[in-house]
C-alpha cells in the first residue's frame, strides 16, 4: 500500500512538471516575454528599454539556461515575479487562493448535493426519463447564462442574495450553484447509470429477498458500487473547475484566481498565468491522486492487485 | 382464465399465529401443514404474453418441493413472484398466493418485508454476485439479523451472524465473516449465502438453482445442509434446470415448459414413470453411460504432452503450482476427458496444450513438432491445427459479426482463397446441422444451442487435428447438450478429430470420452480408459467424486468406497 502510495505522489509530481515544461515553452513561443514586460507592442518600446528589461530579467541568457533557473526555482517554490503587480506569484496567487478555494468548495457541494439526490432518487425509476432532461439541461447550459438568470431572478428580481461578493456568507451562494449545477447535472447521469447497474445485480435481489428496504438496498448496497465511476468522473471534473471560476468570478465581480487570471492573461503578465497553470496541474493531480487512493477502499478486492 | 375476479371471493386470512407447535405431523407427509400455496399463477411483463400461465402448487413443512424446467421455462420467474420480487414491470395475478395464512397478493411493500427474510428464505445461484462482493460475508449476514431483530446491538449482530455461519458447516466463522465473497471457496461462499437466508429463521426456503456454480462434491454437501434444513421442519421450493440434482432432494416435482407445468407429482414418478412427453424428454437427455456412437480409437498419435510443468506466483509473493508433471497422449479420433474442480490446473493444460502459455518445464508436441521449436511465424501458422470451443459462445464471439463473417475469417486464415470460402462455409454449416438462414444472423440473435454449433463450425473451419472443448456444453439445456454432445461425436467419427474434453461433469464426460485424466492440485491423479476409471476409481478423490454424481437411477452399477473416501 504505501509503495502505492509513492509510486502515485511521483506520478503526480511527474504531472505537474510536465505542465511546467509545456507552459513554459509554450508563453515562449507566444512572444517576446521582454515586449510583454515594457506593456505590449502598443507601448512602443525603444530597442535600449528592451535589452534593459531584458538585462534585468535575464532574458539574455540562452533559452535552455533560463528553463533550468525556472525549473530550479520552481523545485524550491519561487514561481518568479509578477511583471504588473510585481510581488512574487506565490504571493499574488496565495492572496487569491481562499477565495477560489471557498468558491470551488461551494460548487463542489452543490454538485454532490444535487447528484446524490437527483441520482439515489430517481435510479431505476420512471421518474429518471424527468431528471435525465434537467440533468441534460444543468450540464449544457453555459456558466455564464446559467450565471445571469440566477442573478436576475434571485439577486435583481426576488432580492434573496446578493449580486455581488461581500463578507456576507449569503453571497456565496449564488457563484456555488452557477459553478456546481452543471457539474452536479454531468455526475447525475454518471451516478444514476452506475446505481442502475449496480441495481440489476443479483447481490441487491439477495438483499431485498432478506427483507431490506429500498433505502437500506441503495444506500448500503449499491451506492458503493457506483462511488468507483462517481469518483473517477469527479476527479476529470475538478480540472474543469479553474475555467469555470474564471467566467463564475468575473459574472459575480468576485477575487478569486480566477479573477487574476482573467487580469494577468489581458496584461501579458506570464509568470502569474504559468504559475496559475502550474497550481492547477498541482490541484487536479492532488485530486486524482485522492480519487486514486480511495479506490481500494472502496473495493478492497483492489488492494491485492495494487500489491 | 377468470383467475382475476376470483381474488375477490377469497375467505378472510386465517388470524396469524404462524408457528405451530413443532411435530405437529411428520415433516414431509402428504398431510402435514402446508405453508405456501399456489393456485393458477399468472405472470406477465408488460403488455406481452404472459410467461407463466395457471400454475399451481402447494408446499407443505418440512417438504422439499422441486420446480425443474429449461432456460425460459419460467422457473425462476415464478419463485420471485412468490416472495414478491418479480420485478416492477411484473403483473401477478392468481386466484391464491398465500403463506401461511397471509394473502401475498395484497401486501403493502412495508408488510412484504416483514415476510422476506422473516418468513421466506431467499437462495440465488452463484454467491459471488449474491453476496456484496465489497462486504464481507459477516457484515451480509449481519445486516441480514439487523433487518429481523432491529432490537439487537451491532455486537449481538456479529455474533449471531458468527453463529449462523457456524450452523451452516462453515469452519473458523469467526475467521470467515471478516472475508470477502472471493476469498472464500465456492462451497462456503454458497454456505454463507445461504447464513443470509436463514438469518429471520424462515420455515420456508426458496434456492433457485442452488449448486449450478459449484463442483460436484460441493454440490453434493450443499444438497445435504439443504436435507438439514428440511428435517429442522422447514419447506424448501429448490428451482433447477438438472432433474438429476433435485432428484436426492425432492418429495416432489413440478415440470415446467414455456410457462406451464407439465407435470407435477411424487418426485419418485415423475423420475421414474414420467407421463408426459416433454418430461421423458428431458430424462432421456441426461447423459447417462456411455455414447453409442464413440468410435474405436486406431489413428496416430496427434498430440503428445510429457511432464509439463507451470508456477504462478501469488499476489502475497507465495508460488501455486498450477500444472505438476502432467503428461498424457492424444490419438487422431480419440477423446480424452479432463476433470478436476475449479483451480485443479484444467484450464492451464489446456492453454499449454494450446501453444498459448509456456510450460516452465517439459515438452509438448502437436504433430511430432514442439511449440517450443517453432518460430512465433510458424508457431502462429501450426496454431491451425488445434483449435477450442468454449463454454461462453456468447462471449467467443465479436458480437457485431454476423456467422457468414465469423466463418470466413475462420476460413480467411488457413489461406483458402475468397472465391472458395461461400462453397466450405455450406460444407460447415451441413456438417454441424445448421440451415443457411443463420448466415446473416449475429450471435444474439440465435440460442445457445445454434451458438455452439456456430463455434463448432469455427472451431473446424481449418480442418484441425485436434479441438479443446472447454465446458462445452455446461451453459445448455440438457436437451440441447444432448444434441451438441452428439454432433462432437458424430463429427470425430467423419473427421478423425481428437478432442481434449473439459468438463466438471462426470456424466458428460462418461458419455463421450474414451480416455479420462482425472486432475487434483496440477496432478494428474487418475488416468486410464473410462470404464476402469468409474467402475474402479483407484484413487480416493475419483472415487468421491464418482460417488457425488448426481443420478436419476439408483447408483448400482458403480460401488461408491466410503472407506477411502476423503
Amino acid at each position: 500500500m504505501l509503495r502505492l502510495i509513492i509510486m502515485r505522489l511521483l506520478a503526480a509530481v511527474g504531472v505537474v512538471l510536465g505542465a511546467a515544461v509545456v507552459t513554459f515553452f509554450a508563453t515562449r513561443a507566444m512572444g517576446d516575454p521582454a515586449l510583454a514586460i515594457a506593456g505590449g507592442p502598443e507601448s512602443q518600446p525603444t530597442p535600449e528599454v528592451l535589452a534593459q528589461i531584458r538585462a534585468d530579467y535575464g532574458l539574455d541568457d540562452p533559452l535552455v539556461v533560463q528553463f533550468l533557473a525556472y525549473l530550479g526555482n520552481l523545485l524550491t517554490g519561487d514561481l518568479g515575479t509578477s511583471y504588473r503587480l510585481e510581488v512574487p506569484v506565490t504571493a499574488a496567487i496565495g492572496e487569491q487562493l481562499p477565495s477560489t478555494l471557498l468558491l470551488a468548495l461551494g460548487a463542489a457541494v452543490v454538485a454532490v448535493i444535487v447528484s446524490f439526490v437527483l441520482a439515489l432518487a430517481t435510479a431505476g425509476r420512471p421518474s429518471r426519463k424527468a431528471s435525465g432532461v434537467l440533468e441534460l439541461a444543468f450540464a449544457s447550459t453555459p456558466v455564464f447564462w446559467l450565471g445571469l438568470l440566477l442573478l436576475s431572478l434571485f439577486s435583481y428580481g426576488l432580492g434573496w442574495f446578493p449580486s455581488i461578493s461581500t463578507s456576507d456568507p449569503r453571497s456565496l451562494v449564488l457563484p456555488s450553484v452557477t459553478l456546481g449545477l452543471p457539474i452536479g447535472g454531468l455526475l447525475t447521469q454518471v451516478l444514476r447509470t452506475a446505481l442502475e447497474e449496480a441495481l440489476e445485480q443479483p447481490f441487491v435481489l439477495s438483499a431485498r429477498a432478506r427483507g431490506l428496504g429500498e433505502a437500506a438496498v441503495r444506500l448500503r448496497h449499491a451506492l458503493r458500487h457506483s462511488l468507483i465511476p462517481y469518483l473517477t468522473m469527479s476527479g476529470y471534473v475538478a480540472g474543469a473547475l479553474l475555467g469555470g471560476a474564471v467566467i463564475t468570478e468575473t459574472l459575480f465581480n468576485r477575487q478569486g484566481i480566477g479573477s487574476l487570471l482573467l487580469s494577468s492573461v489581458t496584461t501579458q503578465d506570464l509568470p502569474v498565468v504559468m504559475g496559475i497553470v502550474v497550481l492547477s496541474a498541482a490541484i487536479f493531480a492532488l485530486v486524482n491522486l485522492l480519487v486514486d487512493l480511495s479506490y481500494p477502499i472502496i473495493d478492497r478486492r483492489l488492494k491485492e492487485h495494487a500489491a | 382464465m377468470s383467475t382475476a375476479s376470483d381474488t375477490q371471493t377469497r375467505t378472510a386470512p386465517a388470524p396469524a399465529d404462524p408457528r405451530p407447535s413443532a411435530g405437529a405431523s411428520a415433516p414431509g407427509s402428504q398431510d402435514s401443514e402446508v405453508l405456501l400455496s399456489v393456485e393458477n399463477l399468472r405472470i406477465g411483463f408488460g403488455h406481452d404474453e404472459p410467461v407463466v400461465h395457471n400454475s399451481s402448487f402447494q408446499l407443505r413443512r418440512g417438504q422439499c418441493l422441486a420446480i425443474v424446467g429449461e432456460s425460459g421455462s419460467g422457473k425462476s420467474v415464478t419463485a420471485r413472484a412468490v416472495i414478491g420480487l418479480a420485478g416492477r414491470r411484473a403483473r401477478v395475478e392468481a386466484a391464491r398466493l398465500e403463506l401461511d395464512g397471509i394473502d401475498l397478493l395484497r401486501l403493502s411493500e412495508r408488510r412484504w418485508r416483514e415476510v422476506r427474510g422473516n418468513r421466506i428464505g431467499f437462495v440465488l445461484q452463484d454467491a459471488l454476485v449474491s453476496l456484496d462482493p465489497l462486504r464481507t460475508v459477516g457484515a451480509e449476514v449481519s445486516e441480514a439479523v439487523g433487518a429481523h431483530h432491529p432490537e439487537l446491538t451491532k455486537a449481538q449482530r456479529k455474533q449471531r451472524a458468527i453463529e449462523l455461519l457456524g450452523s451452516v458447516g462453515i469452519p473458523d466463522p469467526e475467521l470467515r465473516a471478516e472475508q470477502l465473497a472471493h476469498e472464500l471457496s465456492g462451497g462456503l461462499r454458497q454456505r454463507a449465502l445461504i447464513a443470509t437466508a436463514l438469518a429471520g429463521d424462515p420455515d420456508v426456503i426458496i434456492a433457485d438453482e442452488p449448486t449450478t456454480a459449484l463442483d460436484v462434491t460441493v454440490q453434493a454437501q450443499i444438497l445435504e445442509l439443504f436435507d438439514e434444513l428440511k428435517s429442522e421442519g422447514r419447506a424448501l421450493l429448490v428451482i433447477s434446470h438438472d432433474l438429476a440434482v433435485v432428484g436426492r432432494l425432492a418429495d416432489r416435482i413440478a415440470v415446467m415448459r414455456n410457462g406451464r407445468i407439465v407435470e407435477h407429482d411424487d418426485s419418485d414418478r415423475v423420475l421414474f414413470a414420467p407421463e408426459d412427453d416433454y418430461t421423458r424428454m428431458l430424462i432421456d437427455a441426461v447423459p447417462e453411460g456411455r455414447s453409442p456412437a464413440l468410435g474405436e480409437v486406431t489413428g496416430p498419435v496427434v498430440a503428445r504432452v510429457e511432464a509439463v510443468e507451470k508456477t504462478f506466483a501469488s499476489p502475497d509473493g507465495s508460488v501455486r503450482n498450477a500444472v505438476d508433471g502432467v503428461s498424457f497422449e492424444l490419438r487422431a479420433g480419440e477423446t480424452l476427458g479432463l476433470v478436476g474442480e475449479s483451480g485443479s490446473g484444467k484450464t492451464t493444460t489446456a492453454r499449454i496444450l494450446l501453444g498459448l502459455t509456456a510450460p516452465d518445464a517439459g515438452r509438448v508436441e502437436i504433430d511430432g513438432t514442439a511449440w517450443a521449436d517453432l518460430s512465433r511465424g510458424a508457431r502462429i501458422a501450426h496454431r491451425r491445427s488445434v483449435q477450442t470451443v468454449y463454454q461462453d459462445t456468447l462471449g467467443s464471439f465479436d458480437p457485431r459479426y454476423s456467422v457468414e463473417k465469423i466463418l470466413h475469417e475462420a476460413l480467411g486464415v488457413t489461406g483458402l482463397p475468397r472465391s472458395a470460402r461461400r462453397a466450405r462455409t455450406a460444407q460447415l454449416l451441413d456438417a454441424v446441422g445448421l440451415s443457411r438462414t443463420v448466415l446473416g444472423r449475429r450471435p444474439l440473435d440465435m440460442s445457445g444451442g445454434q451458438r455452439q454449433r456456430v463455434a463448432i463450425a469455427r472451431a473446424l473451419a481449418p480442418q484441425p487435428r485436434i479441438i479443446v472443448c472447454d465446458e462445452p456444453v455446461s451453459a445448455l439445456d440438457v436437451s440441447i447438450q444432448a444434441q451438441v454432445l452428439d454432433l462432437l461425436t458424430e463429427l470425430q467419427r467423419e473427421t478423425g478429430v481428437a478432442y481434449l474434453f473439459i468438463s466438471h461433469d462426470l456424466s458428460v464426460i462418461n458419455h463421450v470420452s474414451h480416455r479420462v485424466l482425472v486432475m487434483k492440485s496440477g496432478r494428474v491423479v487418475e488416468h486410464g480408459e473410462v470404464e476402469d476409471v468409474f467402475t474402479r476409481p483407484q484413487h480416493p478423490y475419483t472415487a468421491e467424486l464418482v460417488a457425488a454424481i448426481p443420478r436419476l437411477h439408483a447408483p448400482a452399477e458403480i460401488p461408491i468406497r466410503k472407506d477411502t473416501a476423503l
